[in-house]
């Protein structure tokens, strides 16, 4: 009885603590911003931890805890759910004095907000920084007929509605990225959602689907070959070609960054970009990033933001032809 | 291979991995046996430990937790009646109603067993046999995922009690509230209402909590119980391989169905030790003893939960897809480590995957000498004012449902589920099968939209391969069969 009594006391003690720490010394230093930041700086992600967010996030604000002032760090906090909502709204709903920040793929900033259930717009945050990329591929299965996407092309245009290919789900950035291609080639193609991008990869190598649309590092196998990347630009995989390398005017950039409540005062935000952008010239952080496949796509605050804005306008042209919204 | 497993065998004995291990299976154990907080909070909280260590130490200290935590979660079950797992929810009813008759000793050395068997014989399968197992979990796609979850909704008929009737609607309930959140296929939000906070669905466990959990708690005070141990004399609890062997075949089977479902990635802990249950008391000689504090039912659940715990490492490893949250939180310890699952893994860090697979075993009996000399602590705590031992209980289960999301909206969700559950079991609606059915519904619901999206609209998809068919064969020939007999020979006798 003690011991669960000690271990209640312990708990209660070890998750009291903390906040109640955290607010008493933001009331004492929070006036005066010379001091930025006299705390630690949460980052919120809005998927569970082990996902691709989470391990960017994770690996890069860990390394960038080095480069902040005042010997603070930054916390990951994963608020998982609503497909990146939830913790989108937390960051949107947070005080805007940069001790709240996030990190967030494209799609809640340039999806989501279409679907019109989301309580926050891509105009109600900023952009703070942009820093790796998530390039999206087609994979098909190694035994499969198609070598290259020409051979690929010839399929789908001679049987229309055959061709089935798994994403992590509706609407999100995989699917818009085929449909986009599917409307410019005037072509029909199934997609089969699945709840994330290893459920989808999986599907594939199990032979469910002729092909997916996933980041390559979700799929864990020899038995995938890729097509061609959807991508605008290279990022690092040299021998996969782009939709632009063959010639098809089609790039879907996924990609992921730190947003912030609007109002958070421009000096912090400059603190934080330069604390996240030496993390990215640290060579462990280098290796560990393009050893599980993310490209570093360094963006400063207005390119990452107009690089958003512009995406977010795609994606509500292509999900209104698709009839996703209204 | 060979050479692998000795030289993982080595590395496992070294006093920094034997220390993350014990670590880690104290601390997993105590976040199990806690009502309210659940192993996968337990495996997350321990993850940014994990960041500063070798990769190997912090995998081993994590499968430690996993492992005791599955088993810590049956604890809070026998002795209060309140699962912290899903899995341990089929312990709960047999392992509290032994406690009431003071045999709480004895039902948490039958759980302590069953786990440690469960959890040695995954061990093996996922040292022996990871990439035949792989293989086969790969020949699950949508149609086969249907079926399980049809398989596995048969449970309910098992836990409905005396009226299938009642089960079915419960069963119907859970389904309904599986549906809140957003659309698995459209990726519409459904039934939120306009609120935000339902947009991401309602988390299993803090329904968990409450429905089992809270409703407990109000049963308790409305009896106005001293202690939750009826008997005052504190039964000497000698357990030994006398007290084992008449279960050994149950233990036996119910490990290999967790081995099974464990390697799916999807299923898990909580199905597995359903159907272990369940299916135990569908080959047993005494069924009516089930729920009333039947050994035997503990012994097939727990060892069906824990017997998953090996094997869903398998899918994580070879395949780098997690079947539940732990598997996923274990992955992000790998990636975070900067190591990419799959079968580069096994060529390229075959000494961290080999250790990693002896851990599992090691831990698991780590876990019994640990258990073992902390069992008879644990059922003293029965004897608690039910005054003090309430409130405290009570406190922990807010906690834990509150730390599910990180916020008062769970909590809320969870009071409801306990409202529910106190009042339901009064007019004899059971609980269970509104449980087992949130755990399903999204399963069957994907799983049969994906199968009739790749079969172009024809329910023939699930007649064309022989793993659907294997299951549909099972649930006509184990359940519909008696069930139609049983009415027929009412007939009969009352003809």
């Amino acid at each position: 009885m003690k011991k669960l009594l000690l271990i209640f006391l312990l708990v209660v003690a070890l998750v009291g603590c903390t906040p109640a720490n955290g607010s008493s010394s933001n009331k004492s230093k929070d006036g005066s911003d010379d001091n930025f930041p006299s705390k630690s700086i949460e980052v919120v992600v809005g998927y569970g931890p082990g996902g691709a967010s989470d391990t960017i996030a994770r690996t890069v604000a860990t390394a960038a805890s080095k480069y902040l002032p005042n010997d603070q760090s930054f916390v990951i906090k994963n608020i998982p759910g609503g497909a990146g909502i939830i913790g989108t709204s937390e960051v949107h709903n947070a005080d805007p004095n940069g001790y709240k920040i996030g990190f967030s793929p494209s799609g809640p900033l340039t999806i989501l907000p279409h679907m019109g259930e989301a309580s926050y717009s891509l105009d109600s945050l900023g952009a703070v920084i942009k820093l790796a990329s998530i390039p999206q591929m087609l994979h098909v299965k190694k035994e499969s007929p198609w070598d290259n996407f020409e051979e690929w092309v010839e399929y789908v245009q001679n049987n229309p509605g055959d061709f089935t290919y798994s994403t992590p789900g509706v609407g999100g950035e995989q699917h818009l990225a085929m449909e986009a291609l599917n409307e410019v080639l005037g072509i029909t193609t199934v997609n089969v959602p699945y709840n994330s991008g290893g459920e989808s990869s999986v599907a594939l190598i199990g032979g469910e689907v002729d092909g997916s649309v996933v980041f390559p590092g979700t799929v864990a196998s020899d038995d995938a070959k890729i097509l061609f990347s959807f991508s605008g630009s290279k990022e690092g995989y040299d021998d996969v070609p782009t939709l632009k390398d063959l010639g098809i005017d089609v790039a879907s950039n996924v990609y992921g960054g730190i947003i912030a409540p609007k109002e958070v005062p421009q000096d912090r935000i400059a603190i934080i970009h330069d604390a996240f952008q030496k993390a990215l010239e640290d060579p462990e952080v280098i290796e560990k990033l393009e050893g599980l496949g993310y490209p570093i796509t360094y963006g400063d605050s207005e390119s990452f933001q107009s690089e958003l804005e512009s995406d977010y306008k795609q994606a509500g042209d292509l999900l209104r032809k698709l009839g996703l919204v209204q | 291979m060979g050479e692998n497993i000795l030289f993982g065998l080595l590395q496992v004995f070294e006093w920094k991995h034997l220390l993350a291990m014990i670590a880690g299976v104290s601390f997993g154990m105590i976040i199990g046996a806690l009502p309210g907080l659940s192993v996968p909070m337990g495996v997350a909280l321990m993850l940014p430990f994990t960041f500063g260590l070798p990769p190997t130490i912090g995998m081993l200290l994590l499968v430690g937790v996993y492992c005791a935590g599955v088993y810590g979660g049956s604890i809070s079950a026998i002795l209060l009646k309140t699962p912290g797992t899903a899995a341990s929810a089929a312990t709960a009813a047999d392992g509290f109603a032994l406690t009431q008759q003071g045999k709480a000793g004895k039902a948490l050395n039958m759980a302590l067993y069953s786990a440690v068997s469960g959890g040695l014989i995954s061990g093996f399968i996922l040292l022996l046999v990871a990439p035949q197992i792989a293989k086969f979990a790969l020949s699950f796609g949508p149609p086969e995922y249907f079926a399980l979850a049809l398989f596995g909704m048969t449970v309910i008929a098992g836990v409905s009690g005396k009226s299938l009737g009642k089960g079915l609607v419960m069963g119907c309930f859970g389904m309904l509230i599986a549906t809140v959140g957003i659309d698995p296929i459209d990726g519409v939000p459904r039934f939120n209402f306009g609120t935000n906070f339902l947009i991401s669905g309602i988390d299993l466990i803090p329904a968990l909590i409450g429905l089992f959990a809270i409703s407990e708690l109000l049963n308790q005070i409305e009896k106005k119980t001293k202690a939750l141990s009826v008997k005052v004399k504190y039964e000497k609890d000698r357990f030994g391989w006398s007290d084992y062997k008449p279960h050994t075949k149950t233990i036996f089977k119910s490990s290999l169905i967790g081995g099974i479902i464990g390697a799916i990635p999807g299923a898990g802990a909580a199905i597995s030790s359903f159907i272990s249950y369940n299916e135990a008391r569908r080959t047993s000689k005494d069924p009516e003893s089930f729920g009333k504090g039947s050994l035997d039912g503990i012994a097939a659940a727990v060892s069906g939960g824990n017997g998953t715990t090996g094997s869903t490492l398998i899918p994580m490893m070879t395949l780098g897809i997690p079947g539940d949250v732990v598997t996923a939180v274990l992955l992000g310890a790998l990636l975070i480590q900067g190591l990419k699952p799959g079968p580069e893994l096994f060529t390229n860090h075959g000494n961290l995957v080999y250790t990693v697979m002896i851990g599992v075993i090691v831990v698991n009996l780590i876990l019994f000498v640990q258990a073992k000399l902390a069992i008879r602590w644990f059922a003293k705590i029965t004897q608690i004012p039910s005054s003090i031992l309430l409130p405290i209980v009570f406190g922990l289960c807010l906690l834990g449902s509150f730390s599910v999301t990180n916020s008062l909206t769970s909590v809320g969700i969870t009071l409801f589920f306990g409202v529910l559950g106190y009042i339901l079991p009064k007019y004899g609606y059971p609980v269970t099968p509104i449980l087992i059915a949130m755990i399903l519904g999204p399963l069957a619901e994907t799983s049969l939209r994906q199968s009739l999206i790749l079969s172009e609209g024809s329910y023939l998809i699930f007649f064309m391969r022989p793993i659907p068919v294997i299951f549909i064969l099972l649930i006509v020939l184990l359940f519909v069969i008696p069930l139609l007999k049983g009415k027929w020979g009412n007939r009969l006798q009352r003809a």
